[in-house]
């Protein structure tokens, strides 16, 4: 267990790319054992992604680019502008609604900030907001993605631990619309301090065009959640219909995605997509090991010999992954953790479907920490503000995920009760 | 600064890609408006999704832009940097070519098993990964020779 752990966490240091890493600590182990063939080593890997739930992961990527690229996002930010625009602080809002809307259509953070900041950031600042405050608060908001469904977290979750796909995204619903709601209120705590204002309602002729203009898009959530929850699709084949409704729509109706844009956009999100699969490949391999050398058993032990309460054993797995999740990369705390906790949580009675949007939730601050945050890095590139400034800007914001953090931990109810209601117990 | 491989392995990400949306699709509509639900397409689906993933990776080398953890190793001074990146990237050769040859060897004693509906050998789906390996590799040697500054987007990750 020592040369699993300690080798893997070494060459990880070392900035050895993580899939490496732990296909590295793996073949070391197993030289040293020597009693293992080390063509395990190829079959654990192969067998890591040969996964139908998986295939989801490519395709809700692909939803999301195409969304980006056929102007699908700008009618988001359009039909927000319309809804919530006249609150003070408004566009402050509008990126609030546009992230949790968009989160309804895309599995990714990082496709979210890179959309909906592209046409957002200059929107704002246009209207007289700081550079810092509108990049900060992009980022915040585009953490809502990966907890409404669909999501590729869950997606990784669901694959590792066979828990239903279908209720992990029923579960993150309710917390996702309670990030919506604390970050409005953060954006109007701020707005109000320094004397934003709103800037004012649209007329209702021109509020109504742009409710309008977006049913297409507002179609979407529709086909893919109704798909899911009512059974006639998996979530995998759900993702593929909005792929082919996204390329319909940019492609056909809105006229604004090419040929050649198509395949340029196909060759990114493959290339993006392996980057993340190949990670989870090889932790086919490494939760193998460590689950024959009774690490998650080790780990139960520890935590139990602390306390027996759930809710300190959440509060610790909580800390413990908000503390990772600033130094690591989130889909590698995902693959190595998720396999390692799962022992714990049963035991301790915590259902799985909860802790998954528990976990998910937690990772999604860690995006916007540094030193290792992908969101932070997006928005600081995007927006051309220093790491220091973007994070003091986003501490509110944060802190106004922190609460919903706790919120669902401690009140279970808020996760699992739109899962019992629709698929039931 | 494009090599006829980058343009070769993208055009086939894209295929792949495309392929397995195409696959899919075609398999809710046969099930859903055709009444005949197709057997193979799940197998042939994932079957190019471990293809896509191993032969993906290949970009990730090439222009660099893999997943690490550099918390600790932006503190090196630049020149030790450089040095600890080369051990990196020999480290990595070596568990290649490891990858390689198990690889093969597994493809040839899976050979001779079939999926259950596609027919076909799943030594197809063994070979994905030395053949991805094989390109790992060379994307490695080849952003030696030639660093390629603009690093692919950082975009898609959950």
């Amino acid at each position: 267990m020592m040369v699993l752990v300690g080798v893997l966490l070494l060459l990880m240091a070392l900035d050895f790319p993580v899939a490496f890493a732990m296909t590295g600590a793996s073949v070391v182990y197993l030289l040293l054992r020597g009693d293992i063939p080390l063509v395990v080593v190829a079959q654990r890997v192969t067998v890591g992604v040969d996964s139908f739930v998986l295939l989801a992961i490519p395709f809700f990527f692909l939803a999301g680019e195409l969304m980006n690229q056929g102007g699908i996002t700008k009618r988001l930010v359009d039909l927000a502008q319309a809804v919530v625009g006249g609150i003070r602080g408004g566009l402050g809002h509008v990126t609030v609604v546009t992230n949790m809307v968009m989160a309804g259509m895309s599995g990714s953070a990082v496709a979210d900030a890179t959309g909906t900041g592209a046409v957002l950031i200059p929107a704002m600042v246009e209207a007289g907001y700081p550079r810092v405050f509108s990049a900060a608060l992009v980022g915040a908001a585009s953490t809502i993605g990966p907890v409404i469904p669909p999501s590729i977290p869950f997606v990784i979750y669901g694959g590792i631990t066979g828990v239903s796909v279908g209720r992990l995204f029923l579960g993150g619903v309710v917390p996702g619309v309670l990030m919506g709601v604390f970050l409005m209120g953060a954006v109007y705590m701020v707005a109000k301090r320094r004397g934003y204002r709103a800037e004012g309602w649209l007329a209702a002729s021109e509020a109504l065009r742009n409710i309008w203009r977006a049913i297409p898009v507002m179609l979407f959530p529709v086909i893919i959640l109704g798909g899911i929850f009512s059974g006639i699709v998996t979530p995998t084949e759900a993702a593929v219909v909005a792929v082919v409704y996204a390329v319909f729509l940019s492609g056909l109706f809105y006229r604004e995605l090419s040929l050649p844009g198509l395949v340029r956009l196909l060759t990114m999100v493959a290339a993006n997509t392996a980057r993340i699969t190949f990670i989870i490949a090889s932790a086919g391999l490494y939760g193998w090991l460590l689950a024959r050398e009774g690490v998650p058993q080790m780990f139960t032990e520890f935590f139990l010999s602390i306390s027996q309460e759930p809710w300190v054993i959440l509060l610790m797995v909580n800390l413990l992954l908000l503390i990772l999740g600033c130094l690591m990369e989130t889909t590698a705390i995902l693959v190595i953790l998720t396999p390692v906790l799962m022992d714990l949580i049963t035991k301790v009675g915590i259902d799985p479907v909860h802790f998954g949007v528990v976990l998910t939730l937690n990772l999604m601050i860690g995006l916007l920490t540094p030193p290792v945050g992908m969101v932070l890095y997006v928005m600081v590139s995007l927006a051309k503000v220093s790491v220091t400034e973007f994070t003091r800007e986003c501490a509110i914001f944060m802190l106004a995920l922190v609460v919903v953090l706790g919120l669902i931990t401690y009140v279970p109810g808020l996760v699992t009760f739109l899962p019992i209601l629709v698929m039931g117990k | 600064m494009q090599s006829v491989m980058d343009r070769v392995v993208g055009w086939a990400l894209a295929a792949c890609l495309a392929g397995m949306t195409c696959i899919v699709f075609v398999s809710v509509i046969f099930r859903y408006l055709l009444n005949s639900p197709l057997i193979w397409t799940e197998e042939l689906a994932s079957l190019l999704f471990a293809w896509l993933t191993f032969v993906g990776a290949y970009v990730g080398f090439r222009s660099r832009s893999h997943i690490s953890i550099d918390t600790l190793v932006i503190f090196l001074p630049a020149p030790a940097r450089r040095r600890l990146t080369r051990c990196v990237d020999v480290g990595v050769l070596l568990l290649l070519a490891l990858f390689v040859w198990q690889g093969i060897k597994l493809t040839a004693t899976t050979w001779s098993l079939e999926f259950p509906a596609m027919e076909i050998s799943r030594g197809f789906l063994y070979l994905s990964f030395p053949i991805g390996c094989i390109l790992m590799a060379i994307g490695i040697v080849q952003s030696w020779r030639r660093p390629r500054p603009e690093a692919a987007s950082q975009e898609g990750r959950p």
